[in-house]
């Protein structure tokens, strides 16, 4: 690979990451919405990029995972504030909001991305080789792991109600409440990914992104409609100069954050809210900093490491709906583009991390000045107007069942991460051998 | 332990099962899962189903627009009293306070068994996250009351042992449970005594094992139609792998603070626990998970059909495949050495030089500890506080 080639890559890659920090002020909008976008551009504009070569677009999309997924929690965390009746208990970033340190929250998750970024661009070099052995071994496995997780989360649905009811009989209605409706959400999204899996009725041009209506009305429009519907104002935040911070908060929040990304990259259909629930859990993290710090590396490490092990020779493994999608214009070939896309990761993760410090000030800014509830609405109406240029009125349809499916945990205050088992389920039932049989069952074939 | 280092034990109890990972390899089982499923079955019985079922005789809900510690310890102090003078055992709810989603008042109960008393106090709010109150958008942390009704104390006349520990702070999820139990002449304190109760006892694991038996024996009798399917290698293998996650759930919780009904339904007593580790020991759960996690890919390896692996210490052996018993004792060995051993060794000797290095936080006095103990045995059925949403 030529200097005016890597030079090219690399403006193309900062492009994509000053792409992402834009799309990043859209709260509820995920990466694999953008890329899904970028790639229905280029496909409708195909002579357009005719002459372009498909290791730059590559690094365009890779400079706007790395950026995507070092910001875009920023405008959630700003522009989502939480209602205490669509909650049960808060998560450590919201009450960092209510504590007037939003801004400290922002910078205790870019540490964690800090570390995931070091990590991808020292470690994983060095491990990766051996990556494609792992593989090997747990590839007859990776089933019945997908499996374990299922029933992991199954059995952990726990009871909200702290049993202050009078009889037997009140307490365990009261406390198997929350848990039903869990089951509840677990069944119905299940069905919604074996329909989306096996009778989807999105477009056939379309295809490729059946799941993108899924994903955004399970979690981006309800997250969107509870902001809009909330009565509640946050105060003043305070821009702090330092942050407090134990090394040991450090250590042990990454450590759970890289075991969640890795463990998500390397399992088909994890992602990382119950990658991170099990590392969590077996790391024993402890306090609100090494809960954001973790959650700030295993965002990184699932989103851009997973993208890594795409490019990674001897590995090549596609998953992730971005690695999904750049293998469909671009099939790694050389070591030399590993090394320029391990490379250029480094460059726009650190670039992303400076600029994390301002971007956060301005997205505080900009909530000082518009009503958050106006942006979640324009954010809506953007999601929208996303699913239906991509997938037709048919994924507005998918969307609005999904939507519905997903505002049950905010009512029920049951877990949102049930509500994963659209992909989980599909996948485990595909590859334990039972996939066909169960959709045939449901009336999906 | 908390949950997943049960689900993880169980999991790893069922690789050992040669029946189970053939299957699971050959014919994608579904076998293993009962290891997980039931290694966790005994946290998910008492948690989601036990702790409804216990019977309250008295509870205590202190007024969130009228505090008054009087009321708690006069509380705690009768139902001492009651069991004494009945002869009865007299079970106690102490309700938690919940202000808000984020916001929990606390309150605290001693009960001293030489001076006979119950101290309460009306504590601080705290945070779902069991941090303190503070910040500018809380209230006042602290209530603005008389001092006789923030703490106060109550007396009770009987004889009291209370083995456990010494301060109770009610804060949040769902708050703590007694008994007071007269036993040889005396009042005996259990702590959340309907957790590790029935639903960890050896005899449940057993039942649910020849459960698990003959459901299996009679799917494979009316596939087959041979009663010999009750005593087939699946069959067996499906009962030992119920049963010893079960067992291997109780054995990992004998080494907590807390002990389990080992003996029921003959004697409802629960053991005390060994006291080596409690269930939020981070060292206890993390060597837990590594070691059930290199169980697991340790027999992933030995049964893989199509990567064949040499450890170094067994490359020079004529015969080199897992069938063999030499190749295998001697593999497993350089395994362990290599591969959990020397990992858990630099994972303790790290943590061991950061200690040195850098002064950690330390509990206050042991009974602290202690307590800390008690309420994380207390909660580790409560898995959802570290909950990542979504996607």
């Amino acid at each position: 690979m030529d200097f005016s080639m890597i030079l090219q890559c690399t403006w193309v890659a900062v492009a994509g990451m000053a792409l992402a920090a834009v799309a990043s002020l859209i709260p509820g909008l995920h990466i694999y919405n953008v890329i899904a976008l970028t790639m229905v551009i280029v496909f409708t504009v195909e002579e357009v990029f005719a002459g372009v070569d498909p290791m730059v677009l590559t690094c365009f999309l890779v400079g706007l995972v790395v950026g995507f997924s070092m910001l875009f929690t920023i405008s959630s965390q700003f522009f989502q504030p939480c209602d205490d009746s669509a909650r049960y208990i808060m998560l450590p970033h919201e009450k960092f909001l209510f504590d007037r340190r939003g801004h400290e929250a922002v910078l205790l998750a870019s540490v964690g991305s800090l570390v995931a970024i070091l990590f991808i661009g020292i470690i994983i070099p060095i491990i990766g080789p051996h990556m494609g052995f792992v593989r090997e071994i747990l590839r007859p496995h990776l089933y019945w792991i997908i499996g374990a997780v299922i029933v992991f989360l199954l059995m952990t649905e726990w009871p909200k109600d702290p049993g202050t009811g009078p009889t037997v009989a009140t307490r365990m209605f009261d406390g198997w409440g929350s848990i039903l409706m869990g089951y509840l959400c677990f069944l119905l999204s299940s069905a919604l990914g074996i329909f989306t899996f096996y009778r989807t009725t999105i477009p056939v041009d379309a295809a490729f992104q059946s799941l993108m209506p899924v994903f955004v009305g399970l979690f981006a429009i309800p997250s969107q409609l509870v902001t809009i519907l909330a009565a509640v104002a946050y105060p003043k935040q305070h821009v702090a100069r330092s942050v407090e911070l134990y090394g040991e908060d450090v250590i042990r929040g990454s450590a759970s954050g890289l075991l969640a990304g890795m463990f998500a990259s390397m399992t088909p259909s994890m992602t990382p809210g119950p990658a991170m629930l099990l590392s969590g859990h077996a790391t024993v993290t402890g306090g609100d900093r090494q809960f954001i710090i973790g959650g700030g590396a295993g965002r990184v490490m699932y989103y851009v490491g997973a993208l890594l092990f795409f490019f990674m020779p001897g590995v090549f493994l596609r998953r992730g709906g971005a690695a999904i999608n750049i293998s469909l214009v671009f099939i790694p070939e050389t070591e030399a583009q590993y090394y320029v896309i391990t490379g250029l990761i480094a460059l726009t993760g650190g670039l992303s991390f400076l600029l994390m410090f301002g971007y956060s000030r301005m997205v505080l800014w900009i909530a000082s000045k518009v009503n958050y509830k106006l942006i979640s609405a324009a954010g809506m109406a953007v999601m929208i107007g996303l699913v239906y240029h991509v997938t037709s009125w048919q994924g507005l349809v998918i969307m609005t069942a999904a939507t519905f499916l997903g505002l049950i945990p905010n009512y029920w205050h049951t877990r949102r991460i049930t509500l994963l088992s659209v992909l989980l389920v599909p996948m485990f039932l595909n590859m334990s051998g039972l996939g066909s049989d169960v959709a045939r069952w449901l009336g999906f074939m | 332990m908390k949950g997943i280092g049960h689900f993880l034990t169980g999991m790893a109890v069922a690789t050992c099962f040669p029946e189970a990972m053939r299957a699971t390899v050959g014919e994608n089982s579904l076998m293993l899962l009962l290891g997980g499923a039931f290694g966790l079955l005994p946290d998910t019985l008492d948690f989601r189903v036990g702790r409804y079922l216990w019977k309250h005789h008295r509870t205590v809900t202190p007024d969130l627009a009228n505090l008054d510690a009087r009321v708690v310890a006069n509380a705690v102090a009768a139902a001492i009293d009651e069991a004494a003078t009945t002869g009865k055992r007299v079970h106690l709810k102490l309700h938690t306070l919940k202000v808000s989603a984020n916001y929990h008042r606390t309150y605290s109960i001693r009960i001293d068994e030489e001076a006979r008393t119950v101290t309460a106090k009306i504590g601080p709010l705290k945070t779902m996250g069991q941090a303190m109150g503070g910040g500018g958008s809380l209230p006042r942390s602290i209530p603005d009351l008389p001092p006789e009704q923030l703490q106060a104390v109550a007396s009770f006349s009987a004889n009291v042992d209370n083995p456990y520990h010494a301060e109770t702070t009610v804060a949040i999820f769902s708050g703590p449970d007694f008994a007071f139990v007269p036993d040889n002449g005396k009042i005996r304190v259990d702590f959340i005594p309907w957790h590790r109760t029935w639903a960890h006892s050896p005899f449940l694991g057993l039942v649910c094992g020849l459960l698990g038996w003959l459901v299996y024996g009679l799917i494979g009798l009316s596939t087959t139609g041979d009663p010999a399917s009750f005593f087939s290698a699946r069959t067996l293998t499906v009962f030992g792998i119920i049963t010893l996650a079960f067992w291997a759930h109780t054995l990992v919780d004998q080494f907590g603070v807390l002990g389990s009904e080992l003996l029921w339904p003959f004697s409802g007593r629960r053991s005390a626990g060994f006291g080596w580790t409690h269930a939020a020991s981070i060292m206890g759960n993390i060597t837990l998970n590594i070691v059930c996690v290199a169980v697991m890919i340790w027999n992933c390896v030995v049964f893989s059909p199509d990567v064949k692996v040499v450890m170094p210490w067994a490359a020079g052996l004529s015969v080199q495949s897992f069938s063999d018993p030499l190749f295998y004792v001697v593999s497993a060995l350089n395994y362990l050495v290599y591969w959990i051993l020397a990992p858990l060794a630099v994972l303790f000797g790290g943590v061991a030089l950061y200690g040195r290095l850098v002064p950690r936080r330390r509990p206050a006095s042991e009974e602290v500890a202690l307590q800390d103990a008690a309420k994380a045995e207390e909660e580790e059925g409560l898995d959802g506080p570290g909950e990542f949403s979504g996607d």
